[in-house]
């Protein structure tokens, strides 16, 4: 019996026929899925091939930092870098969290080479911090214990091999590969030219004001971004050593927005010291602060309005009282002046 | 309108016939050629840990001290007290040298491994037999700058070494074995190949996150990837690497320590005149002798009593009898 397939004619196939061919439409379907299947599920192998690759190259290629005409006497010895909040570590590593804590924005560098002096070159750290309290406090930070005042800004100092300033709103390094005069002379040139290509405000650390001047230790208020003295949460603190007849200790304070909060963090402060076993009390003569003693010394804290203060690591209880005394008038004295 | 051909059933069944055996055919293949297993994702050749166990056990627990300011006389020395060198490197022995590399700034900076030290120690190996010495380290910075103003690389060329800078094709994913961090990572794995022998090189720093940089936490060099995504559990991940990297020797740098501003200093204020080198086959224990050299204790330290708690090696190096031996 013939079959015709013409359009014209149609012709119904058999049942057999049918059979087959959805036989065959089933087998390709079934090659069809399983392919699509395969496809969709890449062998571990490939994908960390692929997850390597990815990780491998993406730390490399810092963008461009931006321009700095060279002083006189010297030339780019490599491209200049910038690098930002994402990147900061491909540069210096674990210190970046130092500068993330406090504020960091971006980091522009660059190398110069030393004309005439083979192998001789400084590198310039520009690093934007977002204000100049941000700036301070990385400064401040990293204070080198012999360091030589600068006339550079208000806030700069020399090592033997470096300078160090804050500009602005920007903390600035320049680190030579060596010491000596050729090396002093140019980071001062770098140093001049820095400053007047990016003129910058004039800011005050009036919080200066507020630390009590007899015994004060030259040079050493600090300010601390974060995690001040081990407390999470315990940000924007101004610190400084004082030294005299009757002992050593450390001054802090730091103002929040509101009383509650300052009273909030000296809650805070007293439990961590508590846990650490310090033995607290209240303050003789102060209304409400209180005396600590830990690990052999002496603190007396205490909050007054926005302001949550007081004395640590004292080496005599007296003095820790004392300081504490002249703190709290210097705070009550400056305080409205602050607001 | 024309219309086709007739097909008459004997012409279908031929041509079902044809398909079908087509299809077969094609699927037939395809399971032939198929592999079950796939390519495999590991060598045969890597150990449990994940890298080849380059230790000596035959040279386990000793550390030796050596006191003086001449790196080239100190390394010398605690070579000597640890047996010599030819303890540790024999004739035919292809040796690894990683740095600390980290970042590209001069020598008198302390920031990476001192270039004296990187031509004495090649210089030793060959003396001892060794076929190839290589240099590597995976630096924070640009990899040629580093080498370059470190002074490392032109060290050990000067010796006879070769130095391998860091190559995408270098790192491969490697996992340790019960590790929380250190799982599918890239590590720079390249220049391990055929290497027979492992020695790492590091100075004695400060360290702003995990407190001090010494033999353990240069092993973070080995690491690609956005590793810094680590610094926030570094002491864990310092405690992993001592487990996943186990070198043949250890040779750390106290002759001027960063005291602080670590790990990059900057300062020569940052450094002291600490005149000591600690050389070992106990990483854990030579960074916990290290750590007095920072004015702290071992306990200061997390990833030392990690390390040893994973069986890294011991935080009590005195149990091991350093040898101390003065320039």
């Amino acid at each position: 019996m013939a079959v015709s397939c013409t359009a014209s004619s149609p012709a119904r196939p058999s049942r057999r026929e049918s059979r087959i061919a959805a036989a065959i439409l089933l087998f390709l379907a079934l090659i069809a899925a399983a392919v699509l299947r395969e496809q969709s599920r890449p062998h571990p192998a490939v994908e960390n091939f692929l997850h390597a690759r990815a990780l491998a190259v993406g730390t490399r290629g810092p963008a461009a930092a931006g321009r700095f005409a060279l002083p006189e006497g010297t030339f780019a010895l490599s491209p200049p870098e910038r690098f930002d909040r994402d990147s900061l570590s491909e540069k210096i590593n674990g210190k970046a969290e130092l500068y993330l804590a406090a504020g960091f924005v971006r980091l522009d560098c660059w190398r110069l080479g030393l004309a005439g002096a083979e192998d001789s070159w400084i590198e310039v750290f520009v690093y934007e911090m977002g204000s100049f309290e941000n700036a301070f406090s990385v400064f401040s930070a990293q204070r080198r214990a012999d360091a030589v005042g600068l006339e550079l800004t208000e806030f700069a100092y020399a090592a033997e091999n470096a300078f160090f300033f804050v500009h602005g709103t920007r903390y600035i390094e320049l680190i030579a590969s060596g010491a000596g005069e050729p090396f002093t002379r140019a980071m001062e040139a770098i140093g001049r030219r820095l400053i007047a290509e990016r003129p910058a405000l004039q800011a005050a650390l009036t919080e200066r004001d507020l630390f009590p001047s007899e015994g004060l230790v030259a040079d050493s208020i600090r300010r601390i971004a974060a995690d001040a003295f081990g407390l999470a949460g315990l940000d924007r603190v101004y610190s400084a050593s004082y030294r005299t007849d009757g002992g050593e200790a450390v001054v802090f304070f730091t103002r929040r927005d509101h009383p509650d909060q300052a009273a909030a963090l000296a809650r805070s402060y007293l439990e961590m010291l508590r846990a650490f076993g310090a033995a607290v009390a209240p303050a003789e003569g102060m209304d409400g602060a209180f005396r600590v003693e830990v690990l052999d010394t002496f603190e007396v804290v205490f909050t007054r309005a926005e302001f949550f203060a007081g004395t640590r690591e004292a080496t005599d209880s007296g003095l820790a009282l004392e300081l504490a005394r002249r703190l709290e008038k210097r705070l009550e004295e400056a305080g409205h002046a602050l607001r | 309108m024309p219309s086709a051909d007739p097909l008459d059933r004997r012409e279908f069944l031929r041509r079902a016939t044809r398909a079908g055996l087509g299809v077969a055919l094609a699927g037939g293949l395809a399971a032939l050629s198929f592999d079950a297993s796939g390519p495999s994702a590991s060598p045969p050749e890597r150990a449990k840990t994940g890298l080849p166990d380059f230790s000596l056990p035959q040279a386990a627990g000793r550390i030796a001290v050596a006191r003086g300011a001449v790196r080239r006389e100190t390394l010398w020395l605690a070579l000597q007290a640890l047996g010599g060198i030819e303890s540790f490197v024999g004739r035919g022995d292809r040796v690894l040298i990683k740095v600390n590399a980290a970042f590209a700034s001069p020598p008198i900076l302390s920031a990476t491994t001192h270039p004296d030290l990187v031509f004495e120690l090649a210089r030793l190996c060959y003396a001892a037999g060794a076929a190839s010495v290589v240099v590597t380290d995976n630096p924070i910075n640009d990899p040629a700058s580093c080498f370059a103003l470190s002074g490392i690389g032109p060290a050990a060329r000067r010796a006879g070494a070769s130095v391998v800078l860091p190559a995408e094709s270098l790192f491969r994913p490697v996992s340790l074995e019960g590790a929380r961090l250190i799982r599918n990572w890239p590590v720079l794995t390249g220049p391990l190949a055929g290497i027979t022998r492992l020695i790492g090189v590091a100075p004695v720093k400060d360290h702003h996150r995990s407190g001090a940089s010494m033999t353990l936490k240069n092993w973070y060099g080995l690491l690609g990837g956005r590793r810094n995504l680590f610094h926030q559990d570094v002491h864990r991940l310092i405690a992993e690497l001592a487990l996943l990297v186990r070198p043949t020797l250890v040779v750390l740098d106290g002759t001027t320590t960063m005291m602080t501003n670590g790990p990059t200093g900057g300062s020569l204020s940052d450094l002291r005149e600490t005149r000591t080198l600690i050389a070992g086959t106990d990483p854990v224990a030579v960074d916990a002798c290290g750590a007095e050299l920072l004015g702290k204790r071992p306990e200061d330290l997390p990833f030392l009593g990690a390390a040893e708690k994973a069986g890294a090696g011991t935080v009590d190096f005195r149990r091991l009898s350093p040898r101390e031996v003065a320039a």
